[in-house]
């Protein structure tokens, strides 16, 4: 249990920082395509980068979105419930979701593996593109993964909440 | 009787745009022409299926049929999306049957896994600028709203290809952060940039090729006579969507000249081929991508010139 | 079973997870759309679809100005920006009672001038505005409800994406369209106002009024107020000048808001990355909810409930008023189940032409479906902004969030009223282009 933490904790971390750094080349990337539009040429596909950059930024928090319990619920019923329902509310919330982004995350790969066959690139840099979407599938696979360490803590923690 | 069939149809543009105007005259037509053994359910503006994801949901069955536009998906459409190079198709209904004959002759492996109903193409794209622009020079350094399709094109011209959504377009157009743009003409009046963009320079470059496809599986289950009309619907619907394209464009040139004094720019024959000399790399380019892909990119190209005198002639 | 009844039980099971199971909001509309469209297609189409949302949502470029109003409203808080400028207006209105949440009601109309995502805008505004309410001994509750509601003017005062979409799918002038925004949303501004107004007078102690202070100290707070103005004020000018479009504004106050906090020597490095680290859990958080209700509204689209509502309301035969009271009406429920962007994709082809053919003011009609569907933004059980501020206000329940809201019900109402009786207070402005 202890390494499974430490394995999600540095995962995370150094998905945070990977996704902090690229925040901050979308904000100088913006800034520098506004200047330089104006006093020389646009930077070619600014359009598309951001994109990708912003698809890279999402899935890369999902993980330690979902460990700080920041995906917004509402507990007005949950909280009055009696401990053992709201354990069994909660074992059935985090396997069934747990299970749904298992899935999508291989469903995203898939996406991408697609776009690695067809061979489609980017509109204006025509670039392949196909890196992005499986970042965003091991996001997905993150966020799976917090759920099911979530789910485990609950099995095997005494002093579960 | 037989149980009546009902296909989903998706596709990306709003309403009124003339990709959905095509399906809606396709929806009722197979209807009739089927006395109602198929039913049509119409998704526009993207409801059901994005542009992007056209293709890949049609063959996973998100919906039974798809309109792609194909210069959106560059890499994987390559024969088809030869048409978009600058080859001088000179209006939409030429184009569509081109590309049509293109496709039917070269059965591409990209449309495998799916059955095509029909194929058709926009416009010709051309420049809408608020500044004359009736050289070369001034095109230099001119920012233009265009989809990536176009940059290798504006970039020859010496002209910025700046990539925004459309949603984007009108404002940056009035604030100036973008000069023009560079697309098929009917937007001049179905966007109101005529409001804006009093000038047109006629270049006639480049076309987008579209095609309509079907999942297989919901081919395979469809009675024979209703795979007999949709099957001879393929060509009719080409032509006159590349019809009806060509007739909404010149009304938008009419309505744009009466309404909003937009003045329209002829390049004469020397300049116009002044013009197109900067492109020739392009088309370069392009077949020797495709002969490193396997395909006879040569043969295509000179297929697409010979089927553009063929199909213009007619 | 009928499509129709499999969407209502699609909903029915959505309040189920949400209200009963207490699963995530983005989560459970994510399974439901999922569900809900494998069990109408097959399962690979909905996994396919759910793989495709999640890929497009993400790699949106107009949702790109999320991280990055996000990130703008962080660096204002964690260099303490936000802080003086509420300073400021604490010796200017704080000695009217409830006077701080009117000016954050203001401060999100002005917001809403840049920015033309509500989500955004709710995102950032919590965090600038919420702890300074909280400081000034204000109710949660009413903090709440005035930013969430608050953030809604964002789609009502132009720039605004939903105008742009009605723009491009009735063809009609963008311009125009937005000069028809900002009647009403000065009309809606001005009603929540009042409605802040109205509960503090009835509950002293939910907005307690400070003490008066004298002009020369209101004049010396403004040296408080200057970083945040020079910030606004450079932001206005790149978009009005046409330095960048809405969508890069995000960026530019970003960058400018980093810099201006470098030059006062008000950001620690340590503030920096917790700025980003944070800015990096909100945007996910708002996206995913966004993501969730494009799955979802996937599902509803595949039901085609939204078309046949449409239809059914377009072929009613019953005098034109009542025609319009019903679309409105429809558009209240539909904005209360899915996302805005969604149900006016669907709904304004069918609409559209009702409205034209019984002689409404196209520009009047889009504006007014405008006003409506932003209730919607508000109203659970899909309600982005509300779930928005919720989520980022730790210290206040979605229970609460809601019920602020209630407050602010009665102005959208009047508001919409008053727009119909009063057909001039939208046509006005676009009337003298
Ligand atoms: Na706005
Ligand atoms: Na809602």
């Amino acid at each position: 249990m202890e390494i499974i933490e430490k394995i999600s904790e540095i995962l995370n971390r150094c998905a945070g920082i990977i996704a902090g750094t690229i925040l901050v080349f979308m904000i100088l990337l913006t800034m520098s395509n506004i200047v330089l539009r104006r006093v020389w040429v646009p930077i070619r596909g600014t359009y598309e980068i951001m994109g990708f950059a912003g698809a890279v930024i999402t899935a890369l928090a999902m993980g330690f979105t979902q460990k700080r319990r920041e995906h917004i619920h509402v507990d007005i019923l949950v909280s009055r419930f009696p401990r053992s329902v709201k354990r069994a509310v909660f074992a059935v919330n985090n396997g069934l979701c747990t299970l749904f982004f298992l899935v999508a995350a291989w469903f995203v790969c898939r996406r991408g593996i697609t776009l690695l066959e067809t061979g489609e690139v980017s509109e204006t840099l025509r670039m392949v593109y196909y890196p992005f979407a499986f970042v965003v599938a091991f996001g997905c696979f993150l966020l799976a993964a917090m759920l099911f360490i979530d789910l485990l803590k609950l099995f095997f923690q005494k002093d579960f909440k | 009787q037989a149980k009546k069939v009902r296909l989903n149809y998706a596709n990306f543009p709003p309403a009124p745009t003339f990709p959905c105007v095509q399906m809606e005259r396709w929806k009722t037509e197979i209807e009739k022409r089927t006395d109602g053994a198929v039913g049509i359910n119409t998704f526009p503006g993207g409801t059901l299926l994005g542009a992007k994801d056209m293709m890949d949901g049609v063959i996973n069955g998100q919906a039974d049929i798809g309109c792609i536009c194909m210069a959106y998906q560059p890499g994987r459409f390559t024969v088809t999306n030869a048409t978009s190079l600058p080859l001088e198709i000179p209006d939409a209904k030429t184009g569509s049957l081109v590309l049509l004959d293109l496709y039917n002759k070269y059965q591409p492996k990209a449309f495998d896994k799916v059955k095509v109903l029909t194929m058709f193409v926009t416009a010709p794209a051309n420049i809408m600028s608020k500044a004359p622009v009736t050289e070369l020079s001034d095109l230099k350094g001119l920012d233009l709203r265009a989809s990536g399709g176009a940059a290798q094109i504006l970039k020859s011209w010496g002209a910025n290809q700046v990539g925004m959504p459309m949603s984007d377009t009108p404002e940056a157009l009035q604030k100036g952060v973008v000069k023009g743009l560079f697309s098929s003409l009917e937007v001049m009046k179905d966007l109101k940039f005529a409001e804006i963009c009093k000038y047109i320079t006629i270049t006639d470059t480049v076309i987008y090729p579209f095609a309509v496809i079907m999942n297989k599986n919901a081919w395979a289950k469809l009675p024979d006579d209703v795979k007999q009309v949709m099957d001879g619907m393929i060509e009719e619907q080409a032509a006159w969507t590349g019809e009806y394209m060509d007739r909404h464009v010149s009304d938008a040139i009419a309505w744009s000249k009466k309404e909003h004094q937009v003045e329209v720019i002829t390049l004469s024959p020397e300049k116009k081929a002044e013009w197109h000399a900067p492109l020739a790399p392009i088309t370069e380019n392009w077949i020797k991508t495709a002969e490193e892909k396997g395909l006879p990119g040569d043969q295509i190209i000179k297929d697409i010139k010979y089927l553009i005198v063929k199909r213009t002639a007619k | 079973m009928s499509l129709a009844l499999v969407g209502i039980l699609g909903i029915a099971i959505l309040m189920l997870l949400l209200f009963v199971f207490g699963m995530p909001v983005s989560f459970a509309m994510a399974l439901v759309g999922f569900g809900g469209f494998s069990y109408i297609l097959n399962v690979n189409a909905g996994l396919n679809m759910v793989s495709q949302e999640f890929w497009s949502v993400f790699s949106n470029y107009g949702l790109t100005v999320i991280p990055l109003f996000v990130f703008m409203g962080q660096i204002a808080f964690y260099s303490g920006v936000n802080e003086r400028l509420y300073q400021a207006a604490y010796k200017w209105v704080g000695h009217i009672r409830g006077g701080i949440a009117m000016a954050t009601i203001m401060a999100c109309g002005a917001f809403a001038a840049i920015c033309g995502s509500n989500t955004a805008t709710a995102a950032t505004m919590t965090t600038v505005a919420f702890p300074q309410m909280s400081n000034f001994r204000y109710k949660p509750m009413l903090s709440c409800g005035s930013i969430a509601c608050g953030s809604t003017l964002g789609v009502v005062i132009p720039p605004s994406v939903v105008l742009i979409i009605i723009g491009l799918s009735t063809e009609q002038s963008i311009a125009r369209l937005f000069y028809g925004g900002i009647g009403a949303g000065l009309l809606l501004c001005l009603l929540m106002l009042l409605t802040v107004s109205v509960v503090c007078r009835l509950n002293p102690e939910w907005g307690p009024p400070g003490p008066k202070s004298s002009f020369r100290e209101r004049i010396r707070s403004l040296s408080g107020a200057i970083e945040m103005l020079i910030l606004f004020f450079l932001i206005m000018t790149g978009l009005y000048a046409g330095y960048f479009t809405p969508s890069e504004a995000g960026g530019a106050g970003a960058f400018f808001a980093v810099v201006i906090s470098l030059v006062q020597r008000t950001l620690s490095w340590e503030n920096f990355k917790k700025a980003v680290m944070d800015t990096l859990r909100v945007s996910c958080m708002v996206i995913m909810l966004i993501a969730g209700a494009m799955i979802l509204g996937k599902f509803l689209t595949i039901t085609r409930i939204p078309f046949n509502m449409a239809s059914w309301v377009a072929d009613l035969n019953v005098p034109g008023p009542v025609v319009l009271a019903v679309i409105f009406g429809m558009y209240a429920i539909g904005g209360a189940i899915m996302d805005a962007l969604a149900l006016l994709l669907i709904t304004i082809p069918i609409f559209f032409p009702v409205a034209s053919q019984m002689g409404c003011d196209p520009i009047w009609f889009a504006v007014l479906i405008t006003v409506v569907t932003t209730l919607g933004a508000v109203t659970p059980p899909v309600g982005a902004t509300t779930y928005v501020v919720a989520g980022m206000a730790k210290e206040s329940t979605l229970n609460e969030v809601f019920k602020g809201v209630t407050f602010f019900l009665p102005a959208y109402l009047i508001c919409i009223v008053l727009l119909m009786v009063f057909p001039w207070l939208i046509t006005f402005l676009p009337g003298l282009l």
